[in-house]
């Protein structure tokens, strides 16, 4: 049946890996005495499965591990195709998002290449995350995104002195010329930046803000909702997601829909505005003193939603508390935050322990303020405070926790004593994990709001019903392929610039996503974002005659059967 | 009643074979039912000659563009999917995934369960304890999570679910086989039959199971349909193998890509087909049903 | 043998099945590559420094004989552990989801039944009549559809074309009575329960049904049935006296319905949007959360087990042959 079975030794390498996962586990009760033996047996195995492609052999099946979804699933149906030119074969093993996570990203188990999209999380918009975080060589250890081994010390350098650099300008420079050697090198082809598309019931609202990589729905940005304005007598909003929150504890955690969701609730000190620059949100303002010394002043006047009044106290509390705790969903902010010492009523110094040029929009962008006559409070028997319920979150957001209900809704009423007053008296948001009924809701006026990607195709069906509209906006997020730069022949340069050349990244957003998106430079920050893209940067030409020169100059050749020759030694 | 079972199944091999295989046409509904049956097989043969095209392939009109959800017409008779496949040739290599998961598990099935039921009815005691102590196990276990458990380890292939379904379903034949072997064991044949010398073997495959053949291919027939409908159901929460056209895939494609009540023709045809499949798998098991258990004649 | 021996006897042998039960789930959960840090390591938003100290935060450092040790003795205290993905005890986030689910299996289990042997018995006793045959084949016809497939339908029907009813959910979130019907107690959860539950019901009702109508066939010809026709019984007395003697085998049925009751219908959880076990069940091994995901198992298990037993009890009670195995 599938190609699974039909390649011997992606399959048996597979079964290898498993057996021997098994074996740890049987070893782990102690059902297998000395398994380290065993398991060393089976590494070596593994290595001679791995060491396949030796100099003047065909090329082997590549292994490509991607996610069992729709998408990825018909991506690949095409590449697989788009290829063949070249004379190479895929091995096309697929599993779940977690499995994915687990083998790739926590056991660096990745085939020759690997396929993912990476959604537009706020903290993504500043070009650390897609340079530093995916391709600097230290990130190539466990747990790293660095999953594919790239490693260029001339890009680690700039990586490491973008982070650094303050001055805006030159920061600019040093992030577009670290762009250069993500394109040049090929660690990664980087497809393109799928639109997201949101939809809402234009006859009883108004004042949608879309925002670059959060559209109007999403809870990145919590500016999307300010301006939100009831058209009807109902003056509460209903909004769709695919997701419901876990948990009510803004310490615990650490994925993106549940901690921004809190972050309605819990304001955090800076946010993103319309343009999806940094702006002042809990704070007032901010002033970087030296690189490692910022002071922060809280606005005057901010209440927490049971009426007490946020001062430094709270503010200095809140970062001693993480320090304090280490909660693993915050480690970004005390691997940042040295200190915190209180300057005035309303004013604190941080002293952070590196300069961070992603500062003010990734850690003061991500903590929030704390009530600290709350937490201080919070029991004590507790192994760590973000195991507390939090059942009454007490924020100072511009939105007050009302109700939750698992699996049925999350209700919030706006706080009128934020310095932004929500024009809406309140929000429930609903999770509903399927996309037909999620439609369904919005087109039989159940919901008011539609908070999740969106089809192309679903969209213009919506946008035919005079009630609704379907709002469009660009995103950072990307769609990858990452090469394995540890095994050949995917590290070799000139056989992964052969691929760029046989990847219609146009006719594959068409098919995919129905043209909706951007199409990638080649780098891994979207064209949109215009202040950090380079636009010296273009995608390599779509030619299958490029790209097979490119292998016959790097002495890679043709067998008879048209299959790809590794160059002989 | 064993006995005369047997002795009517004297005569002829070939003959007793073409009885049985037009035994279903003895009514309107069985003759139904096997036509659609010998259908389904007969374009499972020939799928590659009969479908219009390859069921994995994008569809671009003259223009250039991807044929994307297109109702019916000339060139697509069942449409196109959302990524401009064929629906017709997906359907027709449909019937593939249908008759190799329902095929493979009921025979799976039918041989455990059934003769799990055997031996622990037969036996009894320790045999008795120690079987049904591994039902109840299986039957502890909630069929789909225990799937979706089986995919993250094993990965999502179509293999995987058919090892998936037979490792558990086997539960109620054996069961229900046991139960009905309890009160059989007491009666008076069995009881001759062994006074008579008849080894345990002889007693239970040629005095007890004729007995229990027609509850054991009343559930084979239930087998093969709940082991297609089990397919469709692993398939549709997108726990199946994105790699096979069966029924159950085409309706998960189709809900999540949210188009199930738009795109009728991408959705009628692989429920219907499923339905009609099931119910005739019912309809010829009932036949045969009568075959083996005169009282329902 | 003594009714109340072969009582113990068969209760303990219930005990050991869910004792070996837990340990096969506690093997396999965590034969599942991944733990439940992993998949908050997710597309990058815990580094791995962070996740080790979760590990240890949540004792997922130690060799897995204790973790299983301490799992099994805090069990024994009625203890389930917390949920490592909603870091709540385990109970609070099982149990709204079980009396959800009852809510939606009750009306589904108790029709389907009731429905079944009625209408087994009717055409059972109607053998070989043309209606016979048509109704068993209209009844065997919504158990060939697939469940979420008749839902699907079901709400393209009624929700969408006609909208008489919700296309899913529990409840609607903020639901305000325009007149006295809809005031009524209930009458939210009652309209949000009409369609899953008559795509329940019309899959899980064929099973009862062709159970019955078999067994009733085959009670027709026993000697007692032959003797009663004789003694000139009414055909309604006769009727009654085959259901009575046709049961056992729906019994054996129902309480394998009821106890799987308790696990839920995922497929139904998942077109209707009904927040359920069967959705936790799914959700809990997808995440990796072994504590919920066990506790969801263990108590289908445990009422499917238990119901079982209450059979096999009943079975002794009622064919004194049984006990002495």
């Amino acid at each position: 049946m599938g190609s699974r079975n039909e390649s011997g030794r992606p399959a048996t390498r597979d079964l290898r890996a498993r057996r021997r996962e098994v074996l740890k586990f049987l070893g782990a009760f102690g059902l297998t005495a000395p398994s380290a033996a065993l398991v060393s047996a089976i590494d070596g195995a593994l290595q001679s499965a791995s060491a396949q492609a030796a100099a003047g052999q065909p090329v082997p099946r590549l292994g490509v591990y991607l996610p069992n979804w729709p998408d990825q699933v018909e991506l690949w149906r095409q590449l697989s195709r788009e290829w063949q030119p070249l004379g190479i074969e895929l091995d096309l093993q697929q599993g779940t998002l977690d499995t994915f996570v687990s083998q790739i990203v926590a056991e660096q188990k990745l085939p020759h290449m690997g396929s993912m999209s990476w959604g537009g999380a706020p903290d993504r918009l500043d070009p650390d995350y897609f340079l530093s975080e995916m391709f600097h060589s230290r990130r190539t250890a466990r747990g790293g995104l660095n999953f594919g081994f790239y490693r260029n010390e001339a890009f680690d350098r700039l990586a490491d002195a973008q982070r650094s650099e303050m001055d805006p300008a030159k920061r600019q420079q040093l992030v577009r010329e670290a762009q250069t050697h993500i394109v040049e090198d090929s660690p990664s082809i980087v497809l393109f930046h799928r639109d997201i598309i949101h939809a809402y019931n234009k006859r009883r609202f108004s004042g949608v803000k879309p925002i670059l990589g959060n559209g109007i729905g999403f809870p990145y940005m919590p500016l999307s909702y300010m301006d939100i304005t009831p058209l009807t007598p109902r003056k509460f909003m209903r909004l769709t997601s695919i997701y419901d929150i876990a948990s009510l504890n803004p310490f615990l955690t650490p994925e993106i829909y549940n901690s921004t969701t809190l972050r309605l609730i819990y304001a955090t000190f800076t946010t993103r505005d319309e343009k999806a620059d940094v702006m002042p949100w809990a704070l007032e303002r901010w002033n970087i003193v030296n690189p490692t010394t910022v002071d922060i002043t809280l606005r005057g006047n901010t209440k927490f939603h049971d009426g007490r009044p946020a001062t430094a106290q709270d503010v200095k509390f809140t970062f001693d508390f993480i320090n304090k705790h280490r909660f693993p969903a915050l480690s970004r902010i005390y691997e940042t935050v040295e200190s915190a010492e209180i300057t005035g009523d309303l004013t604190v110094r941080l002293k952070l322990r590196t300069a961070s040029a992603p500062f003010t929009a990734n850690v003061l962008g991500y903590a929030f303020l704390a009530p600290k006559h709350i937490w201080e409070a919070v029991p004590s028997n507790l192994a760590t405070p973000a195991d507390w319920p939090n059942d009454k979150p007490i924020g100072s957001g511009p939105w007050k926790y009302v109700e939750w209900r698992k699996g049925e809704y999350l209700q919030l009423a706006a706080n009128q004593d934020f310095f932004m007053k929500p024009k809406l008296e309140g929000m429930v948001v609903l999770p509903v994990p399927q996309m037909e009924s999620m439609v369904g809701m919005l087109e039989r006026g159940d919901s008011d709001m539609l908070g999740w990607n969106l089809d192309m195709t679903l969209g213009e069906r919506i946008s035919r019903n005079p009630e609704l509209e379907v709002v469009r906006t660009p995103t950072h997020g990307q769609h990858e392929v990452r090469l394995n730069l540890g095994m050949a022949p995917t590290d070799n340069k000139a056989f992964r610039r052969a691929l760029q050349h046989v990847t219609d990244r146009k006719k594959l957003l068409d098919i995919i996503f129905s043209g909706a998106g951007v199409v990638s430079n080649g780098a891994p920050i979207t064209p949109a974002l215009e202040n950090w893209a380079n636009p010296a940067i273009s995608a390599p030409e779509v030619s299958v005659d490029k790209a097979r020169a490119v292998l016959r100059d790097a002495g890679f050749t043709w067998n008879a059967q048209g299959r790809l020759v590794m160059p002989s030694a | 009643m064993s006995d005369a079972v047997l002795a009517s199944a004297r005569p002829s091999r070939a003959r007793e074979a073409w009885r049985a295989a037009l035994l279903p046409f003895a009514s309107w509904s069985g003759g139904f039912a096997a036509c659609v049956l010998v259908l389904v097989v007969t374009v499972a043969i020939f799928a590659p000659w009969l479908s219009p095209y390859d069921p994995l392939v994008n569809h671009f009109d003259a223009a250039g563009q991807l044929r994307r959800l297109e109702p019916p017409s000339g060139t697509h008779l069942l449409g196109t999917t959302y990524y401009g496949l064929d629906v017709l040739s997906q359907l027709i290599h449909g019937t593939r995934i249908v008759l190799i998961v329902g095929i493979t598990c009921a025979v799976l099935i039918a041989l455990i369960g059934t003769n799990i039921g055997l031996m622990a009815g037969y036996y009894g005691g320790r045999i008795d304890t120690i079987l049904m102590r591994a039902t109840d196990l299986a039957f502890g276990i909630p069929f789909i999570p225990f799937a979706v458990v089986l995919v993250a380890l094993l990965g999502p292939s179509l293999w995987n679910t058919i090892i998936a379904i037979s490792f558990l379903m086997w539960r109620s034949t054996a069961r229900v086989i046991r139960s009905q072997v309890l009160s059989l064991r007491e009666r008076g044949f069995v009881k001759a039959a062994r006074i008579a010398g008849a080894s345990d073997m002889r007693i239970l495959y040629v005095h007890i199971f004729p007995n229990v053949l027609p509850m054991a291919l009343l559930y084979v027939a239930f087998d093969i349909a709940w082991a297609v409908l089990a397919e469709a159901s692993i398939s549709f929460l997108g726990f199946g193998d994105p790699h096979q056209t069966s029924w159950g895939q085409m309706l998960y494609l189709a809900y999540v890509s949210g188009s199930i009540r738009q795109a009728w023709w991408w959705t009628v045809p692989p429920g219907a087909a499923l339905s009609l499949f099931v119910i005739a798998v019912f309809l010829v098991g009932r036949e045969y049903e009568r075959l083996a258990n005169p009282r329902l004649r | 043998m003594a009714f109340w021996l072969f009582a113990a006897r068969r209760a303990a042998h219930t005990a050991v099945t869910l004792v070996l039960l837990l340990l096969f789930m506690y093997v396999l959960f965590r034969l599942v590559p991944g733990d439940p840090t992993t998949i908050m390591l997710g597309t990058g938003e815990l580094p791995l420094e962070a996740q080790q100290r979760l590990r240890e935060l949540w004792g997922l450092d130690r060799p897995q004989w204790q973790q299983f040790v301490t799992y099994a003795g805090n069990l024994l205290t009625g203890d389930l552990g917390m949920s490592f993905y909603f870091r709540r005890p385990v109970l609070e986030i099982v149990w709204p989801m079980l009396l959800n689910t009852l809510v939606l299996m009750t009306p589904v289990v108790v029709i389907s039944i009731v429905l079944g042997v009625t209408l087994g018995t009717w055409l059972g006793w109607r053998r070989g009549e043309r209606i016979e045959e048509i109704g068993a084949i209209l009844a065997l016809i919504p158990r060939a559809l697939p469940v979420f497939w008749i839902g699907i339908v079901l709400l393209a029907l009624f929700a969408y074309e006609l909208r008489w009813f919700p296309i899913g959910g529990m409840r609607q979130a903020f639901f305000f009575p325009e007149t006295w019907y809809q005031e009524l107690p209930f009458f939210d959860i009652a309209r949000h329960l009409v369609l899953p539950v008559a795509a329940g019901v019309l899959t899980s009702m064929a099973d009862p049904l062709m159970i019955q109508r078999t067994a009733l066939i085959e009670v027709k010809h026993e000697d007692f049935m032959v003797h009663a026709r004789a003694r000139g019984l009414s055909e309604g007395a006769q009727r009654r006296l085959a259901r009575r003697n046709a049961f056992l085998p729906v019994l054996t049925y129902s309480a394998i319905m009821v106890g799987f009751a308790f696990g839920g219908q995922v497929l139904l959880e998942v077109v209707f949007n009904w927040p359920g076990m069967g959705r936790l069940m799914v959700n809990s091994v997808s995440q990796r959360d072994y504590p919920v995901a066990q506790a969801t198992f263990f108590f289908m298990a445990a009422a499917v087990v238990t119901l079982n037993l209450l059979v096999d009890l009943a079975y002794g009670w009622l064919d004194p042959r049984i006990r002495h195995e």
